[in-house]
């Protein structure tokens, strides 16, 4: 590799990582305890996810209409918006709020056994990982909180590329894995930094990638929406809005879907008028039916007054990228050791952008055109 | 060693192959760990977890074998 590549390399290296340092190390430390919030969760007594005994309510249970009606029962005034269903506990969620289209911070989640047609009160929240949620996904700054994260997240993308550009003529008359501890602290730093960020290439590009995704995610539905599940209902006479006093059966609409999609269990019920559904329909979201599939929905499109199905279309390719992304940024869908090797490997990062910071905190005068050479020549045991 | 193989002087060069054969074999594990874990329950799950494991070896390795300035033994020929 010419001298001058290697320089740009360099300085896109450098550039791409002290930007999104600070906010690399907060996603860092503050995902780490997220990827066991469920068993956070169960330690505070709040997951009824295993507590509760039953059928799945994906599957069966008290009717969905006497649920919705028991959950309105308990917000007098407002409207249904979301009915979630779990695939392993009578668990079912409702989510209400004032208008159809209100903002998430209005809505008000409710939870229910449909075992017994109990309702479990609204969710709990306010608690630390809540707290800790919101600032690893906008910071409490909303939407350009989210897509500045988003904006990091492609920066350390970069990062992690040019660093593997620039470890290959690095490397070249070094073994893999040389930590050169007995040469001063910087080299001995050096070959922390490099080690640590090859191996968890690429775990890091995933889940970093994953996340960019998940920041971007609310105008991919959006065109989803305004997109295919247009053309979907223009096909049908188009959408005239359907007022909440007006929605039909429930239960009717699940058993019309169902003879479309027979033997699939519905992830959750997008009411008309929000941001997942049509102003006059009944969007149910379907998992895959093999495990593969689990995570890509396909909605059907049930005309909320009428009961009549419109149409059942998996999402375009964009968007079942992000459904799958989604447990590939989390690491919660292998069980607890998969949980904890996600968080060995985010330990990993922490050590490879705080060796980062302390490389470039230490630096001395006229440093990058010495890296370079150092670069340019390959490290060798007796460089120090 | 191979007799007469011309002395450079400096240590063993490694082409591009040698620098990153075992990066791509982490690469390749941990890629197919993270979409295994996917698949399904039960024997898939293991495999995901013993695949994914592989980049912390690698490090726990590296860092019993911490302070030798090693490189490729073989002279380049």
């Amino acid at each position: 590799m010419r001298r001058s590549t290697i320089r740009t390399w360099y300085l896109v290296h450098k550039w791409s990582s002290i930007v999104p340092t600070v906010f690399l190390l907060m996603l860092c430390l503050t995902g780490l305890p997220l990827i066991f919030h469920d068993e956070i969760e169960a330690l505070e007594g709040v997951d009824y996810e295993t507590a509760l005994p039953g059928a799945p309510s994906a599957e069966s249970g008290v009717p969905l209409d006497t649920m919705l009606e028991t959950a309105l029962a308990e917000r007098p005034g407002e409207v249904p918006l979301f009915m979630a269903f779990s695939q392993e506990s009578p668990l079912l969620t409702v989510t209400t709020g004032p208008t159809p289209d209100a903002a998430s911070e209005d809505m008000t989640l409710l939870f229910f056994d449909r075992a017994t047609g109990e309702s479990l009160g609204p969710a709990p929240g306010g608690g630390v990982m809540d707290f800790l949620l919101q600032l690893h996904t906008d910071m409490f700054l909303g939407q350009p909180g989210m897509w500045f994260l988003g904006v990091m997240g492609g920066l350390f993308v970069v990062a992690l590329v040019s660093g593997t550009v620039l470890y290959a003529p690095f490397m070249r008359r070094l073994r893999f894995g040389t930590l050169r501890m007995d040469k001063s602290r910087r080299v001995g730093r050096l070959d922390q930094h490099n080690l640590s960020g090859i191996v968890i290439l690429a775990w890091a590009l995933v889940v970093g990638g994953t996340g960019v995704i998940n920041a971007f995610a609310d105008p991919l539905t959006d065109a989803w929406r305004e997109g295919e599940l247009a053309a979907m209902t223009a096909e049908h006479g188009g959408a005239k809005a359907v007022a909440p006093a007006d929605y039909g059966s429930l239960d009717a609409a699940m058993a019309e879907a169902h003879t479309v999609l027979p033997g699939r269990n519905p992830q959750f019920i997008a009411f008309p008028g929000g941001g997942w559904s049509t102003a006059r329909h009944y969007a149910v979201f379907f998992q895959g039916d093999r495990p593969l599939t689990e995570h890509l929905l396909t909605p059907a499109l049930i005309d909320a007054a009428s009961g009549e199905l419109v149409d059942a279309r998996a999402m375009p390719a964009l968007n079942q990228a992000l459904m799958m992304s989604k447990p590939l940024h989390f690491g919660d869908y292998g069980g607890l050791p998969l949980k904890a090797l996600w968080a060995l490997l985010t330990l990993a990062t922490i050590w490879v952008l705080w060796t980062g910071v302390l490389l470039w905190w230490r630096r001395s005068p006229g440093e990058v055109e010495r890296r370079v050479a150092e670069i340019h020549g390959g490290a060798e045991g007796q460089l120090a | 060693m191979k007799p007469f193989a011309p002395s450079q002087g400096r240590r063993a060069r490694q082409g591009l192959t040698g620098v990153f054969a075992l990066p791509l074999v982490l690469f390749g594990a941990s890629l197919a760990g993270l979409i295994l874990g996917l698949t399904g329950e039960g024997a898939p799950d293991v495999l995901a977890w013993a695949l994914l494991s592989l980049p912390v070896f690698a490090v726990c390795v590296a860092w019993r074998r911490r302070g030798r300035s090693s490189s490729p033994k073989k002279d380049p020929t």
